[in-house]
């Protein structure tokens, strides 16, 4: 619309071909000036479009958490920290402790988050990581069992995104590995309906345990953009707000999948698919490296 | 029951902590702190960075030792809400959250009173600085968030220094930037030659322990937080609890300031050091 | 309650309190009247209600409740002691602004202002007492097991300014006339204790350490001076206000600032101190208040005359 306002007075034939300031530009059809970025193969930040953003893994970084991880991804950051407490089993399962995975997109992180309950987007996520790691049998909850049919391990694996620039699954996914990977508990007594654990200062294998993890699940998003003609890994925000879908692939260490999820407008082709589960594998290995501590 | 939210068991408590007989517990004695590095007038070393949050319009990140709290502001945005009457000042919203992890005992997702409470203070604290004349019709919020808490005076001290940086960072027009810090007054034990009479545990002044950590917050009589503006010389808050004689506080009010005075230089290196890189980039 | 004043009335409040004239004819460091009774609501343990001339009215009433101890599971605090939970409610009759939640936020800092005073445990093992004076290990029953609570709710029925004052001389006043029943505890063996609430009336037990409960003085500075106890109006014109806490030994029981202004290091020692000054005057008066009170209800028990109570709705 600003192109017709301005191509009217046409009076003075010296005046150069209209021209916009690049980032005017973006303000005005983002869709557009995405899209002559993609046709030249490269994104505005400069990366590939198959290129994943500057990854660091911190881990223990929240001495009051049992474990704990810190994972940036470019410009997000999250932080997610295990707390174990002793609450009594399901009666339908009554050696079974509980692994709560819960994110929180605060209104720190974006001004697109409001403060009050969690949004739809916190939700989804959150269910996402609560359904993988169930499913792939990550957790072998009897390992949280203290007494049985009397008390258990909780664990409250909760994220909270400290800064918010698109692909939050693969952060949030990635820190709750990382935070699992080093949670250590104190080893419990249980005795006439009370749970003890010993105080002593310093932590080792005597006297404390760590989880036995099945399995580390590492996860690569891929923005889809252009009626899924092109996939771009690792959206930013920018990004995520001009894609049309977006096509998540978590795998485990082995290579298998344990989850792919396609959502958004239209269907992407068996090839763009294929290529997006060799990316994902690649990143996979790399992720795996900074999961190690 | 909270059905936005992954559920977990809906009863669970932290298991009781069995110490060692021959625990080594921190008593607090006179010019001896619980982290020995310190003397009773030093702080924790701060580290402060502005700029972390790239969505936000200005951030902050605090870190204290064990202390980490991040911060956002964003805006000033006009006040959506109709039937509030028009009015000529800006308004200053503070909303201060613990994380769930951030403390010894598991914190849950609701806000609770203290947060509340807290972030009243943090915007009373913070206000006096504002010129929220300058924005009418308009609203600034600043959303904090404490990763990891090591005593409660210190967090609420380092929350309003680091939304103080957050808020120039953010280039919202301010008279001075706002440092804040805690004192904690401890009873330091009678000495062992003393005469184990009552009479001699009260009359010995308490030990006055700056930015007091969660060890040393557990022995305390009571603490004063202090928010202070360094060049305009002026309290923009003080928050003082526990019983203590009128000297303690008079005493302890001259060593915040002059505590202020050093936060205040950090302030101004990290926003210093937040334009030059941009500059550079 | 007022929520907006006119700059030719800032003006007059401002320059009058320059001069050392308020609107009212009082000066800078005057309370107003204060009009105290105790054990207004029979269904409290104990029970006060304030009035200040000029509107605020609050009835404040202590409620103790048999509960179980709460324990620190870290440092283990708190088996042998008791608690004090506060509240503080403004009623919706008191101002217009106050219906609905919008109430919520003052009952909040006014309530959490209360309880850091009130309950706020000295960590200090070799001190059983609250920040508030009160002996708190006197308030439990069984250790490590049943123990009272004591359920402090003030209720403000009407706004005339200065609420906090007004709500912890209600407080000081409704612990002073609190009655504990006696309890008799009787050991079963192997850690099994039962005990047994008497039911007498005539002979119970007061709160130990009521003497040592701080009240609070409320300063505002407006201008470049202070007043203490500020009417609707007068709270309007407020910079900065400080509260402070104080008991009747002259030792400060808690110090907050409120409202959106600043006050120079100098002038908040200088407030501090006059605060604590005017405090310790006013805890006598109180005192006085309430002894006078407490004797005339005990000579006319004596002489088996009725006891009639101004009741709640005197003027």
């Amino acid at each position: 619309m600003a192109s017709a306002s301005t191509a009217t007075p046409a009076t003075t034939a010296a005046s150069p071909a209209f021209t916009f300031s690049a980032s005017t530009f973006q303000k005005l059809h983002p869709a557009e000036y995405f899209r002559k970025f993609v046709s030249q193969g490269v994104r505005p930040d400069g990366r590939l479009l198959n290129g994943f953003r500057p990854t660091t893994v911190h881990h223990g970084v929240i001495t009051t958490a049992n474990g704990s991880a810190m994972v940036r991804i470019g410009g997000t950051t999250v932080v997610c920290g295990v707390k174990a407490e002793v609450a009594e089993p399901r009666l339908d399962a009554p050696d079974q402790g509980y692994l709560v995975p819960n994110v929180d997109l605060s209104p720190i992180s974006s001004s697109a988050f409001r403060p009050g309950p969690p949004s739809e987007q916190a939700q989804v996520v959150s269910e996402a990581i609560h359904r993988v790691l169930k499913e792939s049998n990550v957790l072998d909850l009897k390992d949280l069992c203290i007494e049985e049919g009397k008390a258990v391990w909780s664990l409250w694996v909760d994220v909270v995104c400290v800064s918010y620039d698109g692909n939050i699954y693969d952060a949030a996914l990635t820190s709750v590995m990382a935070a699992l990977g080093n949670v250590r508990i104190r080893n419990p007594t249980y005795e006439e309906g009370i749970v003890k654990v010993s105080g002593a200062e310093d932590l080792s294998d005597d006297n404390s345990f760590t989880l036995k993890l099945a399995r580390t699940l590492s996860s690569a998003t891929f923005a889809l953009f252009d009626t899924n003609l092109v996939a771009l890994a690792d959206p930013n925000f920018a990004e995520e707000s001009v894609s049309q879908g977006r096509i998540t692939i978590t795998l485990d260490e082995a290579g298998q999948i344990c989850a792919l999820s396609k959502i958004g407008a239209g269907a992407s082709s068996p090839a763009l698919l294929r290529q997006c589960l060799g990316h994902a594998r690649e990143r996979a290995q790399e992720l795996r490296q900074l999961m190690k501590q | 029951m909270d059905r936005k939210r992954v559920a977990g068991p809906e009863l669970s408590v932290a298991p009781l902590v069995e110490y060692p007989v021959d625990r080594k517990c921190w008593i607090p004695q006179k010019d001896h702190r619980h982290d020995a590095s310190r003397q009773p007038e030093d702080m924790r070393p701060i580290y402060l960075k502005t700029g972390l949050i790239n969505q936000a319009n200005g951030s902050a990140y605090i870190e204290l030792e064990k202390t980490k709290i991040a911060c956002g502001v964003y805006g000033p945005r006009s006040v959506k809400r109709v039937g509030q009457g028009f009015s000529g000042h800006g308004v200053l919203n503070c909303e201060i959250k613990f994380a769930t992890f951030s403390c010894a005992k598991r914190r849950t997702n609701v806000r609770d009173p203290q947060e509340k409470n807290l972030s009243l203070i943090i915007s009373q604290a913070l206000t006096p600085a504002v010129r929220l004349d300058l924005l009418p019709k308009s609203a600034i919020d600043v959303y904090i968030t404490v990763l990891e808490s090591d005593g409660i005076s210190s967090c609420l001290s380092a929350a309003i220094t680091a939304a103080s940086a957050a808020l120039a960072h953010a280039g919202i027009e301010m008279l001075d930037l706002v440092a804040a810090c805690s004192a904690s007054y401890i009873p330091t034990g009678p000495s062992i030659t003393a005469t184990e009479s009552a009479g001699s545990i009260a009359s010995s002044p308490p030990q006055i322990f700056m930015d007091a950590d969660l060890e040393e917050e557990k022995h305390e009589q009571g603490s004063i937080v202090l928010a202070y503006m360094p060049s305009r010389n002026e309290v923009t808050h003080v928050l003082q609890s526990g019983k203590a004689e009128g000297a303690i506080i008079s005493q302890s009010v001259e060593h915040c300031v002059e505590a202020c005075n050093k936060i205040y230089a950090v302030m101004h290196h990290a926003l210093l050091e937040s334009i030059t890189e941009n500059k550079s980039v | 309650m007022p929520s907006l004043i006119s700059p030719a009335e800032r003006d007059f409040i401002l320059k009058g309190i320059e001069c050392n004239i308020r609107a009212d004819g009082r000066q800078r460091p005057d309370f107003r009247e204060v009009i105290l009774e105790t054990g207004v609501v029979s269904q409290t343990s104990g029970s006060a209600r304030v009035r200040i001339a000029g509107g605020t009215d609050i009835l404040v009433s202590v409620k103790a409740e048999i509960g179980p101890v709460q324990v620190d599971p870290e440092t283990g605090d708190g088996a042998d002691k008791g608690q004090i939970i506060c509240s503080v409610e403004c009623a919706p009759s008191a101002s217009q602004q106050f219906e609905g939640r919008g109430a919520d936020d003052l009952n909040n800092e006014l309530t959490q202002m209360m309880t850091r005073i009130l309950s706020n445990t000295s960590a200090t093992s070799s001190s059983a007492s609250s920040a508030a004076g009160i002996n708190l290990s006197k308030l439990c029953i069984i250790p490590g097991q049943q123990c009272w609570i004591l359920y402090v709710d003030a209720l403000v029925l009407d706004y005339g300014g200065n609420l906090m004052d007004a709500i912890f001389m209600g407080t000081r006043a409704a612990i002073f006339d609190t009655r504990i029943p006696k309890t008799e505890v009787q050991d079963l063996g192997d850690g099994q204790f039962e005990f047994e609430v008497l039911d007498d009336a005539e002979d119970t037990d007061i709160v130990d350490g009521r003497e040592d409960m701080p009240i609070c003085i409320t300063l505002n500075k407006i201008g470049a001076r202070h007043i203490v106890d500020a009417s609707p109006l007068e709270e309007l014109c407020t910079e900065a206000k400080l509260v402070v806490a104080v008991n009747r030994s002259g030792e400060l029981c808690g110090l907050q600032k409120g409202q959106d202004g600043g006050i120079e290091p100098s002038l908040l020692l200088e407030m501090i101190q006059f605060g604590k000054t005017i405090g310790q005057s006013l805890i006598k008066q109180l005192d006085a208040m309430i002894k006078a009170e407490a004797d005339s209800d005990l000579g006319k028990r004596q002489r088996g005359e009725p006891i009639h109570k101004l009741g709640f709705f005197a003027q």
